[in-house]
């Protein structure tokens, strides 16, 4: 479980379920495909702070596309590989 | 653009599925249980599983992987992990235009393709012939065959691939698609009706196009 301290006071606080992908990241291929997986499933995205070791985002929306969303992109776009994945609910 | 010829409709039965490629994109190509030929993008948005993998029931067809299931129009209808779940209208897979003419299912990418061909009226299926040649290719030892009266053929084309060849007593409609630089499929079709020894002799004609083929090649 990641620290609440990652987590960018930016993304929404209530209803959201927050998520850190963290490994070997191309930060704007990441963006893309995360943005494209929650268009697909009809997922609210909020993005967070990106960078080429982490990326932390934000969704609402129905759990089980929630957890569709946290299997695809643990797989992640091709030039990305993520080695860890951080979940947690709003308070 | 215009529509291509993918399949002979005798060969798509009800509740089949199978994978085509038509303008470098592979699509899926299934028949429902209605009877109704349709042309998907062969990619589940789940996980990117093929659909031509997957299987019919009704008048859906799902994947194979984890049993999404997409109703005609491309949308998904059931998640069977989430039986509850109101799935959302994004996840659809895209579909394109099919019309089948003349005993052929024809296929495009393009929402506003055409087919210049016109209804012949009733045909009778003979077959397809897949040939790893190119179109001009398989059309020129398609036209050079020898025929059993020993008259020769006439081609009339209605456009580049398509067009109707005379067999002595016989015209049969021939429908080509140039699916790579070296992989062409002949979708013949015989105008009217015919018997089934006539069906199998000419059949067994248009086979012959491999053999004169690949003498061809040995020859060169």
């Amino acid at each position: 479980m990641v620290a609440s301290g990652l987590l960018s006071p930016s993304l929404p606080a209530t209803n959201a379920t927050r998520f850190v992908f963290s490994g070997a990241l191309v930060p704007e291929s990441f963006r893309a495909f995360a943005e494209h997986r929650a268009a697909r499933l009809d997922l609210g995205l909020a993005v967070g702070p990106l960078s080429a070791a982490l990326a932390e985002v934000a969704v609402t929306g129905p759990e089980p596309l929630v957890d569709a969303f946290e299997m695809a992109c643990s797989l992640g776009p091709s030039d990305c590989l993520i080695l860890d994945v951080a979940r947690s609910s709003a308070p | 653009m215009s529509l291509v010829p993918v399949s002979l409709s005798a060969d798509l039965d009800a509740g089949a599925v199978t994978g085509i490629r038509v303008a470098g994109q592979d699509l899926v190509l299934w028949r429902d249980e209605a009877g109704v030929a349709h042309a998907w993008d062969d990619r589940c948005p789940h996980r990117g599983m093929r659909m031509s993998f997957g299987f019919v029931r009704g008048g859906s067809l799902n994947c194979l992987y984890h049993g999404w299931q997409y109703g005609k129009d491309g949308q998904c209808s059931r998640i069977p992990a989430h039986p509850d779940l109101e799935v959302p209208k994004t996840i659809r897979i895209p579909s394109f235009p099919v019309i089948e003419r003349a005993g052929i299912v024809w296929v495009s990418t393009a929402p506003d393709a055409s087919l210049a061909l016109a209804d012949p009226g009733p045909v009778t299926p003979l077959r397809s012939l897949r040939l790893p040649v190119s179109l001009a290719v398989a059309l020129n030892a398609l036209k050079a065959l020898p025929t059993p009266d020993a008259g020769g053929t006439v081609w009339t084309a209605v456009d580049d691939a398509t067009g109707f060849l005379t067999v002595g007593p016989h015209r049969l409609l021939v429908a080509c698609h140039e699916s790579g630089p070296n992989a062409v499929a002949l979708h013949v079709v015989l105008l009217g009706e015919a018997d089934a020894a006539t069906r199998v002799a000419l059949s067994r004609w248009l086979a012959a196009v491999r053999l004169s083929l690949a003498s061809a090649e040995e020859a060169a």
